[in-house]
Parts: C-alpha cells; structure tokens; sequence
C-alpha cells in the first residue's frame, strides 16, 4: 500500500497540503484506542515508562546492512573515515529513503563477500527494504566516503553524488526508481583525490545546482603504507602525515556537464585536509558561501564575491584557529540560527580536548567563540565529533544540536584515561540563547551506548512532523531514530520547489511569523558530516495553536522574494516559486 | 633546553683577602716598634705576633686574648688580637676588638684605618668610609687609606671616584693582582677607555706570574661584560697557552658572552680552544647550547654528544642532549640516552625525569607517571618530578587531577612560577574557563612576580585580556611574551589578532607570517617524525 505523495496538486501554485497523518501513527492510535478499552487510563499510564526522545529502531526497521571499512594491519587512514549516509525520496513517493555507502577494500583488507551500498525504501511502515541492486546502486566503484544528494538537472528527481577514492560517482535518477552512473559525461570523476564531503549549491545562482568537493589528503594504497605506533601497538597515523589536497568546485553547465573552476574561482588555492562543508549565506549579502571544516588545516570562510571567486575570511571571522594558533581537527560542520537573531551560526566538530567549537555570527567579523558560554565544551571535551547537525528535536522553536562521536586510535583507552574510542552521541538541547543542556542521558539508549560513529543524517522518515535521525558506524550497521516528543509540540513542514531557482531551493532563505515568533532557517548545501538530509524544512512552534496561523516569508536562492501567508500548521505545505513574467 | 647563567659580577672573596691582610701587617709592624719595653703582658703578646708570624694563627689569638685580658685597657693589644683575627677570618670578633682599640685611643690613625679595611671585608662601607674620612682629615696624604677609600668607592659604585683614588696610588695598586682588578673594574665602569691600556700594559707584564693569572681572567670577564671584546681578547692572549687556568678562563668568558646572547663569539672562542685540542666536557656542552641557539641542531647533537663521551660520569650533560632528541622527535635516541644516564646513576632523581620526559612524549602517560613518581621519590626536592606528574595529567586530559598537582606544587615550591603557569593554563582551558577569569589572573600575576621574564605567563596574561577585549594589554603581554622568546609561534598569532581587531591590518598580516614561518618549522619536524614511524 502506497501512502499519500506529499502533493498532487499543480507545481506553480503555493499550495498547501492536506494534513498528512503516517499508517504508523494511524496504527498507534488504533492500538491506544484499543488499550483503552480494556484497562482504565490511569494504569495504562502508571504501566508505561516514558518514551525517550528517540528509539532505535534499527533492526525493527529493518536495516541489517553493515560497512566494511577495509580494516587492514596497514592501517591506512580511509579506513576510520568513513561512511556517508543520505536521506532522499528517490522514488517521489512522498517518504524518505536512506542511501548507505560503504567503504571498501585496502590491499590487506579484503571483505569475504562483495561489497555493496545500501537503498533502503522507505515503506511507510516503519520498514524499510533495500532495492539497491535494482536501483542500481548497490556496486561499490571506488572507497566510499560521502554523500550529497541533490536535483542537479532541475527535473525533479533527486539525483545522487558519492565521494571517495580515487573516483568519485554522480547516479541520475531516471524518475523510474533507477539510477544511471553518468559521472564520466558529467565528468565528476575527481580521479586520483580522496574526496570527503561535497555540498551541492548555486554559486553563480544561475538556477542550477554546482558541486563543491572537499578532499582530504594524498592517499595511495601502493608502496609501504605510513607507519605510525602508540605505546608499540600499530595505529592510524595523525592526519598530518598525510598531505592535505586542495578544494574541487564544478560548474554546472546546464546540460548534465560540469567544468572544474577550482582555478578561476581560487578554491584551487586553499589546500589542506578538507572534510566537513556547509553551503549558507553567512555574510547575508543574497550569495551563499562555503564554511569548509578542515582537519589539522586552518577552517576556512569563503565568501562568495559574485563574480565567480571567493575570498577566504577565516581569519578575520576567528574561525580559522585555536587561540594558540592551532588548527583544530574539524571534521564536521553544521550552521543555524541558535540565537534567533537571524544569522547563520556554526558549529564545527573537532579532536578530543579541542572541544566542538560554536561560532556566533554576530553580523560583524569576528565571529564570537560561544564554545564554552554555551556549555558545549564540557560534554564535548574528551569526544572526537564527527557528524553534526542543528536539529528542533522537540519543535520547540530553538535548534537543539545532535552529535556523533568516535575515537580513531584503537588503544587510546590506555592512554587517556577519560577517553574512550567507542563514543556515545549527544543530544543537546537549546535552552535559549544558545545555551545548551546535555540531554543524551534520557534521549534512548542509542544516547547511552558508544559506537565509531561517523556520519549523521537528519529527516523526517515517518512524515510526522518530528525530525528523525540516522548515523553511520565504522564497520557496523547504522544506527537509525525516531524521534518520540517532536509531535508533542506544533511544528509546520515546507519543501521548496524551485522554478527560476535551482528546483532544490538549495540556498534559500526562510522567515516564519507566527504568534510572537520569528525563526529563520535556510535551506543550506551540504552540513554534517559526508552525509545528506531531508530537504524539507520544519519549524518548531511550540505550544502556538492552529487559531495562529503562520507567515512565511522565502528569500529564494535566486535572490526573489515571497511571502506563504495563514499557513495551517502540523502540515507540510509544498511552495513553488513564484516567476514574475 | 637548559639555561646556563652566571650570577652577577662581584668580585670573589678570595682576590680580596689580599688587600687588607697587606693594611692589617701593618698592624703588626707597627708592634715591633713596641718590642723594646718588654713587661709581662708584652710576653703574651709579642709571643702572640711571633707564632702569628709561623703561621700558628689560633694559638697568636690564645696568647693575645690573654695579653687582652690581663691588661684590658692597652689599645695595641686588643688591636693586634683584631688583627690575628683578621688573619683567621674571623671578620666579626676582629671588627669589635678594632672599635675597643678605638675607643680607648679615638685619635689613632692607624687603628682606624685597620678598622676601616675590616669594615670594608664586611661589606660595611658607610663606616670605612666614615674611618677614612677621619685618617684623610688628619693626615691628606695617607697612601693606605686614600687605597682603600678607593677600594670602597669601587664597591659602592661610585667608578669615576674610585678611579681617581686607586690611580694616584697607582704603584701600590698594581703591586697586588686583587687592587689592580678593582682598578680595572672601575675604570670600565666609568667608561674611562684611555686608562685601559695602561692596566693591560701591568698585567701583560705579569702575565707569566701564576697569580696574576687569576687576575687577568678576571679583567677579561670584566671587559666581556662591558662590551669591550675587543679588550678581553686582548688579555685573553696574555695568558700563556700552557697555564691550566687558560681553559677554565675561555670557559668563564663563553659563558658570560653566551649568557648576554653574543652566542656567535662565544662560538667562535669554544670552537678555538676545542681547535686547540681542548678536550673538556663543559667546553662541548656549551658549543652545544650555542648550536642550538643558532638552530643547528645537527652540530648541536655532536657537540653534546662530545660531552657526555669526554665525562660520561657528568649526568647533568645528558640532559640538554636527551631534550634536543626530543625536540626533534627522535624518542629512540632519547631513551636510548635515558637508559644509559639511568645506569650511571640509578639513585639520581634527574635522569628519572627525563625518563618521565621521554616517556610523556611516546605517549606512555602510566610509564611517565611511574617515572616522574620514582623521581620524586628519590628527591622530595625535585620539582620537575612534580612538575611531570602534573603534566601527565594535564596530558591525559585529567583536568582537575591536573590542577591539584599543580596547587600542590605551588604550596610546596611556592618559588616555582611554572607551577603557577601550569595551574592558570589549565584553568584557561576547562570548559568553565570564563567563570574562573580572577583566579587565573592571580596565579599569572603571581608567576610574572616570580619570573618576570616568563614568556608563558605573559603569553597567557594576553589571552586572558584578549578574551575580555582589553586590546592594549593584550598587546603589551604578546609582546613582553615575544621579547622573552621571539620564536614562539602562539604570540605572534595572537599578536596578529590583537591587530586586526585593532584594525591595524598591516601589523596583524606581519604577525601572522612570522607566525605561519615558525609554525611550518615546527610542523615539518612533526610531519618528518611521524612519517618515520616514530611516534
């Protein structure tokens, strides 16, 4: 049984959607129902424990798909960096599907069996099943390493760019539940670079989508492998044994093909170990920029000049380094309004003892160093983070934050003490003003148990308004949420469709009025770690009631302005861009 | 790397002594003119100056205490037994049986200058000066106390004053090696060049003479401190090449010169005794320090490495090259070194902190702690043993453990600034740094008081008004920080941000490139280590 499309309704039109009630949650409200008749409501309630923020419903779901990672006596770095995991509806059924990439072999790390990527199609159930071999996703062409997912030919499918080395792979979706590998036509292969994280975003906002591609370091699987020991016990080398690559930025011609630009645009020049990118109009001037995290190389603000460069402002926004002078090891990256203020903030994940770092933007350079004035530095002070993302866990209106963590040195247990190398992930909630509380000890038991966690993916599976969540793990399965309190608040659901703009809507910009609340939230490019979500954007609004409708006012990648007025709320509503003839 | 000072220059009691044995002779001279009137009393005391004169000092002061006792009221006995105290070292008893001697014969000159030249050994100028006075008053032309007047001025820094005095008695001055050098310490002092000349042409006429030999190493050091190396070299080669002080002297001079940063002449000195065939350990520890300073590490190595293979029973010169090997990352060498220093002296709590070093740096935090804890073990003392065990766990990342070695070590060295460093360091790093702002500060403002040339508490007092937007001072500290070590990377960048928000763009984009130069230096040595598969 197919569920309701998210609209079937004209796609010029700023419509609005009927409300859209999951078979999940139908079912379990038949089943409350059910329970009622038989037992009186107050012991049904004494009988249950509260639900915590997320279940892990992993193996319910049915994801039983596990990476491999090539773990080889070389120890070659690819090998803790991975994998990527991407939320899309590739099929336009109005649900989520989850791309899982895997890794892949090292010279001594061979895998008994073939390897193979995941789709897991979503089924509207709470079940998922993989279909990537009839997808045609299933083979693993090179080492996997991230995600970006995106509709780069505006045809309204979402298309499927993969990470890794020594190629990368651009899937088209052909609208049919089929994938065709159009990389060499496009000519996206970035042969020979170990690529990290990539963002999809218009630079030249020329309607399509172009590509940045962040790439980590040299890499050769051939020769003697870097060779590096803790306390005599062979381990992964520090990351500046590797020498850091330079950034990729593709043009989308327009027709299925891209032109390298990474000279004419300078990115060329910025080399370092790149692996965590957001794509997001910091310096609100109506171009988006890049906020490149960089591990053991200075992270850089590249602002978006209009005329096809960037110019880094790392230094002046007090990004770029520690106090000491010290790169941080940034992994991933992530930006959002935490202050309501109306700016793009940043989050970066770093190295245990760096702390993960939040940057206030304030609107003036330098950005301000909220770290530790948010109480983010005290519980994420032994962990390493990777994927990251600012999430309304509970639709309150502030963005709450979500964390993966995991060690890379295997013995690093006997060294420090307080460090672990399984790591648990953190939920933080924002209790104002950027201030965050540690809430992970009642956010499920996936919050209390500790994994190799790497990428980190956030959107609304089940359609009910609370956004879920899926992280990756270093030769493991992933690990997949749902989040139980989302629901309890009211919330407002938009996805973007662009005409004049790129279709994604990717760079735009929203401003919600309801009751006394303004939030702003963007439609970014990219963010996490190797990892892509929902593009869907949901507002919290708290206690607000369906007397207060709401106001939406888009500033469209393209730069025109529109405004969704008395929009019902606890729905999703599809906008269409308005074109003035 | 270890720090080799000198203490400040003072002239060493033993060229002293000299110049007032030779006034309180007198004394004794003046006691044989009393030798005809022989009474009882006169038996003790003439039987007194006799043994005085065998040299048989305690029994001289027996004989005279009991000439003392016997007639309280003779002046010339009590000053003869201050005399043989004088002669014993006995500065103290001397002085008071001088001022009796006065007080029962004010008027005598020669008491007072007696009493003068031992104020003078106490170190109590004000009063010599005030018996030179009077002795100068009564008799203008006494040679021996306008001498000594210059010896005092000399030692009150009035140089210009003492060279006037010492120079009209020139011949009595260079008739001893201690005056001349007091005369040649003044006049570089006063800047009075055209008189130098004159005392080298002395001491050049008596250089083969073994102690003007100590003399003239002492002129050189004096030179070498004003500046004038030329003049230091000149002496230097008056000593003859065959005199066993020669090393010792060119040693004295390179560490003076090395001390004031001319590490290029301090170079070039070692380098030409070591020509010479000197084979001396402290001459290759220093050629080492100098290497080091000029950033050759590669010479630097060989020249320790000489050191420790002339003394290999000399621990203290294992340490300098066991911190160069670690510096550049090659742990194996280093605990390599560290066995070997370990088995030269096992019970020595100095190579157990090495160890702890070494150990610290391969990341073996349990074996550094077990080191740096069998170091303190075997000396309560040492406070780079607990210096280490706090850096283990500020290493493994155990803040408060951390934090209480290091209030430990300030309550137990409480002279120590590195432990009042360490503890505001990591305070600046918790995550609770902002609420913990005045209590860094006054651990910072502490170690300055103690160190003022500490680069790190200066380097740390900036971040700390940095973080608060007190420009100015942030800038001042970087820059007091940078004067104590301009290679330290973190205070130029740190520099470099206090400009820009200055909007001094210029001075922040200078900043940042010494910054990324040094930083690079230090990352290539990194990356070379690390890639050899030596962690």
């Amino acid at each position: 049984m197919k569920p309701l499309r998210i609209s079937s309704r004209k796609a010029d039109s700023p419509d609005q959607l009927p409300f859209i009630s999951s078979r999940r949650h139908f079912l379990c409200a038949l089943s409350a129902a059910a329970i009622g008749q038989f037992f009186p409501p107050t012991l049904v309630r004494a009988g249950t424990p509260p639900k915590p923020i997320f279940s892990d419903i992993t193996a319910e779901a049915g994801l039983t798909w596990r990476q491999f990672n090539g773990f080889s006596p070389d120890r070659y770095l690819i090998e803790t960096m991975g994998g990527g995991v991407g939320l899309l509806d590739f099929d336009d059924d109005g649900w989520l599907d989850i791309f899982l990439l895997n890794g892949g072999e090292t010279p001594r790390g061979r895998s008994e069996k073939s390897l193979q990527n995941a789709l897991y199609r979503n089924l509207g159930s709470g079940k998922f099943v993989d279909v990537a071999v009839e997808a045609g996703l299933s083979r693993v062409k090179s080492y996997g390493m991230g995600v970006a997912v995106a509709d780069f030919d505006n045809d309204g499918h979402q298309d499927i760019f993969i990470t890794g080395f020594p190629n990368c792979t651009l899937y088209h979706n052909n609208g049919n539940g089929t994938f065709t590998d159009v990389t060499a036509d496009a000519g996206l292969q970035n042969t020979g670079r170990w690529a990290s994280s990539a963002a999809w975003f218009d630079y030249d906002r020329d309607g399509f989508l172009d590509l940045v591609v962040c790439n980590y370091a040299e890499l050769s699987f051939e020769g003697v492998a870097p060779k590096c020991e803790y306390v005599n016990v062979r381990t992964y080398c520090e990351q500046r044994a590797y020498q850091g690559m330079p950034l990729t930025i593709y043009r989308n011609n327009r027709n299925g093909t891209f032109t390298d630009v990474s000279r004419p645009s300078g990115l060329d020049r910025f080399v370092g170990r790149a692996l965590g990118v957001v794509a997001i109009d910091i310096d609100d001037d109506g171009w988006p920029d890049l906020f490149v995290a960089r591990d053991a190389s200075p992270n850089l603000l590249l602002l978006n000049k209009h005329d096809g460069t960037f110019v880094d402002a790392g230094l002046e926004a007090e990004i770029a380094f520690d106090m000491n002078g010290n790169a941080r090891a940034g992994m991933g990256v992530d930006a959002g309004d935490v202050n309501g203020d109306g700016r793009p903030d940043v989050v970066v994940t770093n190295f245990s003892f760096e702390f993960h770092s939040l940057f206030l933007n304030r609107g003036v350079f330098p950005f301000e160093d909220w770290t530790r004035a948010s109480h983010l530095a005290g519980p994420t002070r032994a962990d390493v983070g990777w994927g990251v993302r600012f999430v309304d866990f509970d639709n309150d209106g502030l963005l709450d934050l979500m964390i993966v963590n995991g060690h890379v040195i295997e013995v690093i247990e006997s060294l420090q003490p307080q460090v672990k190398y399984r790591e648990q992930p953190l939920l933080l909630h924002n209790l104002g003003n950027a201030v965050f509380e540690d809430v992970s000890f009642k956010a499920g038991t996936a919050f209390s148990q500790s994994y190799l966690a790497r990428g980190l993916a956030i959107g609304d599976w089940d359609n009910d308004g609370a956004p879920d969540a899926i992280f990756t793990c270093i030769g493991d399965r992933p690990v997949l949420l749902r989040n139980n309190v989302g629901q309890k608040n009211s919330w407002i659901g938009l996805r973007l469709v662009g005409v004049k703009s790129n279709r994604d809507a990717i760079g735009a910009r929203l401003t919600l009025r309801g009751g006394v609340r303004k939030l702003t939230r963007w439609l970014s490019g990219g963010s996490s770690y190797l990892s892509s979500h929902d593009k869907r954007i949901v507002f919290g609004l708290g206690n607000l009631t369906s007397s207060h409708p709401v106001d939406v006012e888009i500033v469209w990648p393209n730069g025109g302005t529109q405004v969704a007025s008395a929009l019902e709320i606890n729905r999703y509503h599809r906008i269409v861009e308005q074109v003035t003839k | 790397m270890s720090s080799r000072r000198i203490r400040p220059f003072q002239i060493p009691r033993r060229f002293v002594l000299p110049s007032v044995l030779s006034l309180l002779c007198m004394a004794l001279l003046m006691v044989h003119d009393l030798w005809a009137r022989r009474t009882p009393t006169q038996d003790h005391a003439s039987l007194g100056i006799s043994l005085a004169k065998q040299g048989k000092l305690p029994e001289a002061e027996q004989e005279l205490r009991e000439a003392v006792r016997v007639t309280p009221v003779v002046a010339l006995y009590r000053a003869q037994l201050g005399s043989i105290l004088g002669l014993e070292g006995k500065w103290k008893e001397a002085l008071e049986s001088f001022q009796k001697a006065i007080d029962l014969a004010p008027e005598n000159l020669d008491f007072r200058r007696e009493t003068a030249a031992v104020q003078w050994q106490l170190g109590l100028m004000a009063s010599a000066e005030k018996n030179l006075h009077f002795v100068l008053a009564k008799h203008p032309g006494d040679s021996g106390a306008l001498l000594l007047l210059g010896l005092v001025k000399e030692r009150t820094g009035d140089y210009a004053k003492a060279v006037e005095l010492l120079d009209s008695q020139f011949e009595l001055v260079i008739a001893q090696p201690d005056r001349t050098v007091a005369l040649f310490h003044s006049i570089v002092q006063s800047g009075q060049q055209d008189k130098i000349a004159r005392v080298v042409d002395i001491l050049r006429l008596r250089a083969s003479d073994k102690l003007w030999t100590i003399a003239i190493g002492r002129c050189i050091q004096i030179a070498a401190m004003g500046g004038d190396l030329q003049t230091a070299e000149a002496m230097f080669a008056l000593i003859p090449s065959d005199d066993s002080s020669r090393t010792d002297v060119a040693l004295q001079l390179a560490k003076l010169l090395y001390n004031r940063g001319q590490v290029h002449q301090a170079k070039e000195l070692l380098s030409q005794l070591a020509a010479q065939g000197v084979v001396n350990a402290d001459l290759q520890a220093l050629l080492g320090n100098c290497f080091e300073s000029e950033r050759q590490p590669g010479l630097a190595l060989q020249a320790y490495r000489r050191a420790i293979e002339v003394d290999p029973s000399r621990i203290d010169h294992y340490e300098d090259l066991i911190s160069l090997l670690l510096y550049l990352r090659r742990t194996n060498d280093a605990i390599a070194l560290v066995n070997r220093a370990l088995a030269v002296a096992p019970n020595d709590a100095r190579p157990w902190v090495w160890k702890g070093n070494v150990d610290l740096r391969r990341n073996a935090s349990k074996d550094a702690m077990e080191s740096y804890r069998h170091a303190a073990k075997l000396d309560s003392s040492n406070a780079d043993a607990m210096f280490g065990i706090a850096a283990v766990y500020f290493a493994t990342g155990q803040s408060d453990a951390a934090i209480a070695e290091y209030k430990a070590g300030i309550a137990r060295f409480p002279n120590d600034e590195r432990f009042y460093v360490g503890c505001a360091e990591m305070l600046l790093a918790s995550p609770d740094s902002p609420k913990l702002l005045a209590q860094e500060e006054s651990l910072l403002q502490e170690a300055v008081k103690l160190a003022p040339q500490s680069a790190e508490a200066h380097y740390l007092l900036g971040q700390l008004a940095l973080q608060q937007s007190r420009l100015k001072d942030a800038e001042t500290e970087f820059s007091l920080s940078l004067l104590s070590d301009p290679d330290r990377s973190k205070a130029h960048f740190a520099l470099s941000v206090v400009y820009r928000r200055m909007g001094r763009t210029d001075d922040a984009t200078k900043e940042f490139a010494v910054y990324q130069d040094l930083k690079q230096a230090e990352e290539s040595g990194t990356t070379a280590a690390m890639t050899a598969g030596k962690p």
